[in-house]
């Protein structure tokens, strides 16, 4: 195992790391049904930590463990990186399963199988800390195996910026997870034949979007080392603002047409609206991919002159 | 409900053909026989189960009221769930219809607050013992329903829900909704001439602030809530402790005309008050259970429970107020008026 690690661990959580930030954005979106329900004065937090953890942080640090591991920095440490993370990671999975035990046999949790959240809660989180402890322990198993040598993992110089944009990274990757997440439920949920569906479809647009300008980040960032082609550094800029400017202008036409389309058809997407009686869907959907936009654009601000001769400094 | 958009296309289609059938006036209506010389209606409002709900504990606190009052129609007046999902919302209807009652819904700002499309909470929450369908045509709210009480063939009593709506969109902000004048028409057209009635909804109406300046203490409960100003009503009585519609609605007007008796409600928990106005009761019924938040009394016991409305066969109404307390399952307190005709 070690061996593969060594030559192929790199490759497989860069590519994992995609699919799990797809797989995980329902349970963001579920987690934030908790804390919305309990948000006015948290006096269910006892009940819905177990959701919390299970639902939210968990499949956040995951992310964060995976992104760190899969781009690490010129002087990370990826020994210790995989020896503590794969420790926190195992041990909240432990703690999730003590707590929900602890929870059921208490009494506390009605049921194994109580069904609210889904046909099998709260087991669902049992096997959700069960998999955070194999994964943990896989990844701190991974240095101390014989033969283990991860020199050659690409690395990438970090500026002296980084740990607060990762910090801003997880602030918008939370606010994208959910808007994904959200999107991917409503197939359930959508009223596929209601009078607003369609007028939804630059809402649904932008949920995506959110997500889908990470792509071009991470990717000038991480794989090409933040040194793009003229091409690439134009494409960069250009196609992330042809897609926020449309999806932009239909926005703000569908809510000019329809003021209360949150209301016909946004309920179950942006439930803290109606719960704090501010209409601030649109507001979040514009910003977001805005905000994103105008990251790109000041990284990208200068285009190499050739193909890769001339880069803006990190 | 209204069509409010006119975005021509194919995926339309199906919704704008529903929207053209001829709507009878008895898919709103539903009778029930008074079958002894009273008839009883429970409400239940506010019961706001959420995925932080201990549900076998609140079915338990449910059971109590629904034993202890004995009821002929249980009505549901909004906000029965909150953030919650298909799965719980399925388990607060199979439990209401498990109760081989008659049941009625009305919704509340915060039914479609949860992972559902709102065709699918119109299907869950009409189920076998349901005694109300969702109708969807040209009138405004999803919840517009009557009952008819029948004694040997005539209609002694009418209750009616009427959906109050959920909100409207101002720039950046949501201000509650009210009942549209398609709802007061459609009202109009089915109150029967000389019978009494009482009706249900949600969001209070802005003469339950007008019955507050007449007479602040009413004729039962409390109001807990804090003060609020509605734009509009607060230039004509001030800040008062009520959330009512953003909008004064016409349905009071047509409401009194009818002879309707008492108009009752939920949405603001801690409040469980009832005043008179014009003639009319107006007022909230008691919040069931301690979801989401609630109200304690002035002696001390929670403003959680249920109400009870008596229907006489002699045209009387009486208003039951029943205090359940949510951890020792206990009865607090009880209190019962009879509305001046």
């Amino acid at each position: 195992m070690s061996t593969f690690w060594n030559n192929n661990g790199q490759w497989a959580l860069r590519h994992a790391l995609w699919i799990l930030y797809v797989l995980v954005s329902p349970l963001v979106f579920l987690g934030s049904y908790h804390f919305i329900g309990d948000l006015l004065d948290f006096s269910h937090f006892g009940f819905l930590l177990p959701p919390y953890i299970g639902y939210v942080v968990l499949p956040i640090y995951l992310l964060v463990v995976l992104y760190l591991l899969a781009f690490p920095g010129e002087r990370t440490n990826l020994r210790n990186l995989h020896l503590i993370h794969g420790a926190v990671l195992a041990g909240l999975g432990a703690f999730l399963i003590v707590l929900v035990s602890s929870y059921i046999l208490s009494g506390f949790y009605w049921s194994p199988v109580m069904g609210t959240v889904n046909d099998i809660f709260p087991i669902d989180l049992i096997v959700y800390g069960a998999l955070a402890m194999l994964l943990g322990g896989f990844l701190l198993a991974q240095p101390l195996l014989p033969g283990s040598d991860l020199s050659s993992w690409k690395r990438k110089q970090r500026g002296r910026g980084f740990w607060p944009l990762l910090a801003g990274g997880i602030f918008y990757s939370l606010i994208a997870l959910y808007l994904l997440g959200a999107l991917f439920s409503g197939v359930d949920f959508a009223n596929w034949f209601s009078e607003a569906f369609l007028l939804m479809f630059p809402s649904y647009f932008m949920m995506l979007l959110a997500t889908l300008l990470l792509v071009p980040i991470i990717y000038r960032d991480e794989v090409l080392g933040g040194r793009p082609t003229r091409k690439g550094s134009l494409a960069i800029k250009i196609v992330p603002g042809i897609l926020v400017g449309v999806g932009l202008v239909l926005l703000i036409t569908t809510n000019l047409l329809e003021p209360n389309l949150y209301v016909m058809a946004g309920k179950p997407y942006f439930p803290i609206d109606f719960e704090g009686s501010l209409n601030v869907a649109p507001v979040v959907l514009s910003l977001f991919p805005v905000l994103a936009l105008a990251f790109i654009l000041v990284r990208n601000w200068r285009t190499p002159s050739k193909d890769g001769e001339e880069t803006q400094k990190e | 409900m209204r069509l409010k958009l006119a975005v021509p296309s194919l995926a339309l289609l199906p919704f704008l053909l529903a929207s053209c059938t001829a709507i009878e006036p008895d898919d709103y209506r539903k009778v029930i026989s008074m079958e002894r010389d009273d008839f009883r209606v429970l409400q239940l409002t506010d019961i706001h189960w959420s995925l932080s709900t201990n549900i076998p504990r609140q079915k338990e606190y449910m059971d109590i009221l629904v034993e202890h009052s004995d009821p002929d129609l249980i009505v549901i007046t909004g906000d029965a769930l909150f953030t919650a999902t298909k799965n719980i919302a399925t388990m607060l209807y199979d439990y209401i219809d498990s109760l081989g009652i008659p049941y009625a819904v009305v919704y509340g700002n915060h039914d479609m607050q949860g992972m559902w499309s709102s065709s699918w909470m119109d299907q869950n929450i009409v189920r076998e013992n349901a005694a109300f369908s969702i109708v969807q045509d040209d009138v405004d709210g999803r919840t517009n329903w009557v009952i008819d009480i029948e004694r040997d063939g005539e209609t002694v009593w009418q209750v009616f829900g009427i959906d109050s709506n959920s909100y409207m969109a101002d720039g950046l902000l949501y201000q509650y909704d009210y009942i549209q004048e398609s709802q007061v028409q459609w009202f109009q057209g089915m109150a029967e001439e000389g019978v009494p009635s009482i009706g249900f909804l949600h969001i209070p109406l802005w003469e339950y602030a007008y019955a507050y300046q007449e007479d602040p203490d009413g004729i039962i409960g409390e109001l807990r809530e804090p003060d609020s100003a509605t734009p509009g009503l607060v230039d004509e009585v001030g800040e008062v402790p009520f959330y009512p519609s953003s909008v004064h609605s016409s349905f009071f007007d047509a409401a009194r005309e009818a002879g309707m008796r008492g108009i009752f409600g939920g949405h603001d928990h801690s409040n469980d008050w009832v005043g008179m106005y014009e003639g009319v009761a107006l007022g909230y019924g008691v919040k069931c259970g301690r979801e989401l938040y609630y109200g304690v009394s002035e002696e001390g016991y929670d403003l959680t429970g249920a109400a009870l409305y008596t229907l006489g066969i002699d045209e009387s109404l009486q208003i039951t107020h029943m205090y359940l307390d949510n951890t020792t399952l206990e009865f607090t307190n009880e209190v019962t008026v009879e509305v001046a005709r």
